[in-house]
């Protein structure tokens, strides 16, 4: 009942994704209006959309936190000392163990933020080529996205790269 | 006495350790987002430069106006002759879909949808070819090598400046 029919499916991406004629748009907004099925398809898309974009904002952070781990006093050495009565003389590593993981958090993030901008991730981060292949080239200043055409075709038309065709 | 005043200076250090991580924390999670709110590339449009050409075998000339894209295709592909189409300068907000007619009846679409330090996400889309989400920085070029046009092939440069 709530399902939504594959046709409506690529409406509502169609829509999302602002490929909409403008009195198509129109219609279709008419039609969101009166189906709340097809309301939930929208927001459950919106919703994709944002957590694909949340990842993909964070997917340049460097992993701190094992760096902070193997900087702060093992769990075991920190029992033993209270065991054996050195806890007033090791009262330092808790404050210090502290400062040290504040600092290692404060430079991992500063470094993550600063490091998105060298562009290391691809620029590239989804391609459809529908029922042809893609040819993808990055280099430091181009990207380049290749559809190539069924075999047969000349060369230029075809997308070959030099030597292939 | 004594032991009671070692402790109290124990809770002190304690309550000074804590306040020191507390402000640590909070000035690691305050910096990246300060380093945000500074860059004013988010709140401005975005200057989409659209250049459509079409690469052919027959034998031409490279149309200057293309040299830099015959710079990067050069070495890739084989092709004899290029020539510039139509040029478009397009000034997008985020959310905001350019479009463009292309010569073979079709369309090619960009919508930014997001944009920080490394670079403007956009999707991309030329109708019944290929569609693409890109991050690309600042002046980088994406070139879009996408429909049979006449005896060559249609290809789409597309630049973001902002």
């Amino acid at each position: 009942m709530g399902a939504v029919r594959e046709a409506d499916a690529l409406k509502v991406h169609a829509y999302h994704d602002g490929e909409l004629g403008r009195f198509a748009r129109w219609r279709f907004e008419r039609r969101l209006e009166r189906s709340p099925a097809l309301r939930r398809e929208l927001e459950a898309m919106a919703f994709l959309g944002d957590l694909a974009r949340e990842a993909d904002a964070r997917d340049s952070e460097p992993d701190f936190w094992d760096a902070i781990a193997l900087r702060l006093p093992a769990e075991d050495a920190h029992r033993g000392a209270e065991k054996s009565g050195e806890r007033s003389r090791l009262w330092w590593i808790g404050p210090a163990g502290a400062v040290v993981a504040a600092g290692l958090l404060a430079l991992a993030l500063v470094i993550g933020s600063r490091t998105g901008d060298t562009g290391g991730v691809g620029v590239v981060r989804w391609v459809d080529g529908g029922q042809r292949s893609v040819l993808v080239l990055e280099e430091e200043s181009t990207t380049i996205i290749w559809t190539l055409d069924e075999p047969g075709a000349d060369s230029a038309s075809a997308g070959g790269r030099s030597g292939v065709v | 006495m004594s032991g009671a005043g070692s402790e109290s200076g124990s809770r002190a250090r304690w309550k000074t350790g804590a306040g020191l991580l507390a402000a640590g924390i909070a000035l690691a999670l305050a910096a990246p987002a300060a380093a945000q709110e500074a860059a004013p590339a988010g709140r401005n449009p975005i200057n989409v430069d659209v250049m459509i050409s079409h690469i052919s075998d027959r034998v031409g000339q490279i149309d200057q106006r293309a040299k830099r894209l015959d710079e990067k295709l050069r070495d890739e592909f084989r092709y004899e002759s290029l020539e510039v189409l139509e040029r478009h300068q397009m000034v997008l907000d985020v959310d905001e879909v350019g479009t463009v007619d292309l010569p073979n009846g079709h369309q090619f679409k960009a919508r930014p949808i997001d944009i920080d330090q490394r670079g403007v996400l956009m999707s991309v889309s030329v109708e019944g070819s290929v569609k693409t989400d890109v991050r690309v920085p600042s002046g980088h070029l994406v070139v879009i090598g996408a429909e049979r046009y006449k005896d060559g092939k249609l290809v789409i440069s597309v630049e973001p400046e902002y």
